[in-house]
């Protein structure tokens, strides 16, 4: 195997690679849910949601 | 008397006048000696100033380089602070967005979004930063967690005007962390329409890799499979593109190429000029069943879901509030290499290419070809899961196919219409050399009239060298004959009769007896040579008959191997399907312990 074979497999994959201006994680990873939220959601503009009311 | 004490009187003088040119020769010596040593002395001295006067220049250019470097610093720190000072008071308002960008994540993070925390993120934020795209996101995030729906769609349109695919990637992570995958895949929509299939970066690979771990369910997946197909006929357009990407499956198939079957063959690979094709296509065929196992066993494959890929999603929502905007760009590149300067103290060179490398790192980005195929070929190397590699290789399907389509092709048209068989065959019995001429004869005939072919070919050089090898008894005979009648004339002519006759009947006893063993030994060699090329000709038509029996078994294994072609060809469109997922409803529920 040449020096840059060696090289190559030690890299780190593309995808996993961290961009050099990366920081720290912001958050503690709880991943929990928030209560309380509405039940519409933020939709993109150009997108809208229709409410039919119960009869 | 006197002549001889005359003469050693001048000997005397002479000798005392060569011992004079001795001394006068020591001293001379003694004096480049001395003359050597001082030279010596005078050359220690100059190395020993020249090195002196390396050590001063040395001292000199550290003293210099330790001046500039300062110097450099001095200035990188002069501009440091100068810069910050500019961005802080150009871009104050960006860095005060960011922070509250943090605190609410983290407040979304726990589950618990206060009242106070929303209320300071009111519109105002849009106004101090005129430009920034986070700040209408958040300010659209805040209204939503309190239900302020007309603030919400305000504000995210102006964000979605800022940076559609910024906007578009933060409230899809947003959602899918709040569990609204359907509104999340809404986004995730707008998302994939902001990117440019020519050049994708890595945010788009951790996307990828979540979507197909079921991440964002499998509706998610779905639409990016639609969108991954849409690239890859925007950019397969280019004829160029498209044969790069077959040429790449056409490698990973030839993987799969089978060894040399001559071992298995022995006769016919020996006999049959034909048979570097017959093996080359072999070998061809027998890629279906590796290209069956390989792939069958991709899809057959339980994934492993990794525990880490909501980490990975979140650490990219982290970059999008914490990067800095595009008008702080070109500020932000100056106060970085700056900052490089100063961190290699001054030693411009090693910050230039600390600044390089980082910016290239961050500005890395890929073709959506490349990355679709080498997420299908070399999962590995770009990082991607079993998962991804099932998504990518289902997009890849119709350049595995056309790829696939070709190798069928080339190995079958591979085949020789005329499988031959040559035979030629060369012994040496003492100093006879028997050289059988080639024969060829063809498969495509019965094999009993090849082998009759074969037999008559075999006597046709057999039967005129064994005749080669017969005595000659006639043309032995000759000379004796000759020389003996020619010595009874000669002594009839002399008057010895007797004596001549007697000589002539002795001799030719002799001669006679001696001609009879020649001729026994060659008539033994030739029954030798006679019954060797016998059994040669028997030994060359088994092997001929060997040999089209293994052809026979050549084709037998080669239909059975080239059969599985057409599985493998079902077996692309399972892999088409296997893109979507394993079930229809897969998706990726997280708990954390």
């Amino acid at each position: 195997m040449t020096d840059d074979q060696s090289a190559a497999d030690d890299r780190v994959p593309w995808a996993r690679q961290a961009p050099a201006a990366d920081v720290k994680p912001v958050t503690d990873r709880m991943h929990n849910l928030v209560h309380g939220l509405p039940a519409w959601d933020p939709l993109p503009p150009g997108e809208i949601l229709v409410r039919r009311p119960r009869e | 008397m006197s002549d001889v004490s005359h003469l050693q009187r001048q000997v005397r003088q002479v000798s005392s006048q060569v011992s004079d040119v001795n001394s006068l020769v020591q001293r001379a010596q003694q004096q480049l000696t001395a003359v050597s040593v001082e030279v010596g002395g005078v050359a220690a001295a100059q190395k020993e100033t020249q090195n002196e006067l390396a050590r001063l220049q040395a001292e000199l250019h550290k003293y210099f380089r330790q001046a500039e470097l300062a110097a450099n610093l001095g200035r990188a720190e002069t501009k440091f602070g100068n810069l910050q000072g500019e961005m802080e008071h150009t871009f104050g308002h960006h860095k005060r967005v960011r922070r509250t960008a943090t605190g609410l994540l983290q407040a979304f993070d726990v589950g618990l979004v206060s009242e106070d925390t929303v209320r300071s993120i009111g519109e105002e934020l849009m106004i101090d930063a005129p430009r920034y795209w986070l700040a209408p996101a958040l300010v659209g995030l805040a209204a939503w967690s309190r239900d302020d729906q007309e603030v919400c769609a305000r504000a995210i349109e102006t964000a979605f005007g800022r940076s559609p695919s910024r906007t578009a990637l933060f409230f899809t992570l947003i959602l899918r962390r709040q569990g609204r995958l359907p509104s999340a895949t809404r986004w995730l929509r707008h998302y994939l329409d902001s990117l440019s299939p020519s050049a994708l970066g890595r945010d788009f690979a951790v996307i990828l890799e979540a979507v197909a771990q079921g991440a964002f369910g499998a509706a998610a997946r779905d639409l990016v499979r639609r969108k991954m197909s849409e690239w890859a006929e925007q950019l397969g357009n280019d004829d160029n593109a498209t044969a790069t990407q077959v040429a790449r499956w056409r490698e990973e198939i030839e993987r799969y190429r089978g060894k040399s079957a001559s071992d298995d063959f022995p006769k016919l690979s020996t006999l049959s000029p034909q048979w570097p094709d017959l093996d080359r296509a072999l070998a061809g065929a027998a890629s279906q069943q590796g290209l069956l196992d390989t792939y069958r066993a991709m899809m057959a494959e339980e994934p492993k879901p990794s525990a880490r890929i909501e980490d990975a999603v979140d650490d990219i929502l982290d970059r999008l509030v914490s990067e800095y905007d595009v008008e702080e760009l070109p500020l932000k590149r100056q106060l970085d290499e700056q900052e490089a300067i100063i961190e290699s103290h001054g030693d411009l060179d090693a910050a230039k290419q600390v600044a390089e490398l980082q910016s290239a790192a961050r500005d890395e980005t890929l073709d959506y070809l490349t990355i679709q195929s080498t997420s299908a070929l070399l999962p590995d190397q770009i990082g991607v899961s079993r998962a991804t590699q099932r998504v990518a290789v289902s997009a890849c399907e119709p350049w595995l196919r056309e790829a696939h389509a070709q190798y069928t092709l080339e190995y079958r048209q591979q085949i020789p219409d005329d499988v031959r068989a040559k035979i030629s065959s060369q012994l040496t019995f003492g100093s006879s050399a028997f050289k059988m001429q080639p024969w060829e004869g063809s498969f495509i005939q019965q094999m009993p009239d090849l082998e009759r072919d074969l037999a008559r070919h075999w006597d046709r050089a057999i039967d005129p060298f064994v005749q080669s090898l017969r005595f000659d008894w006639g043309k032995a005979a000759i000379l004796p004959t000759v020389v003996l009648v020619s010595g009874f004339i000669f002594f009839a002519a002399v008057g010895a009769v007797v004596f001549g006759l007697i000589a002539a009947l002795v001799g030719g006893a002799i001669w006679g007896g001696l001609i009879w063993m020649e001729g026994e030994q060659v008539e033994k060699t030739g029954l030798q040579a006679e019954a060797a090329l016998k059994k040669a000709k028997a030994e060359s038509l088994r092997q001929l008959r060997q040999a089209g029996a293994e052809l026979t078994d050549w084709s037998t294994r080669f239909q059975t191997e080239d059969r599985k072609e057409t599985d493998v060809r079902s077996m692309f469109d399972d892999l088409r399907r296997a893109g979507g997922g394993v079930q229809p409803f897969e998706q990726r529920s997280f708990a954390q312990n």
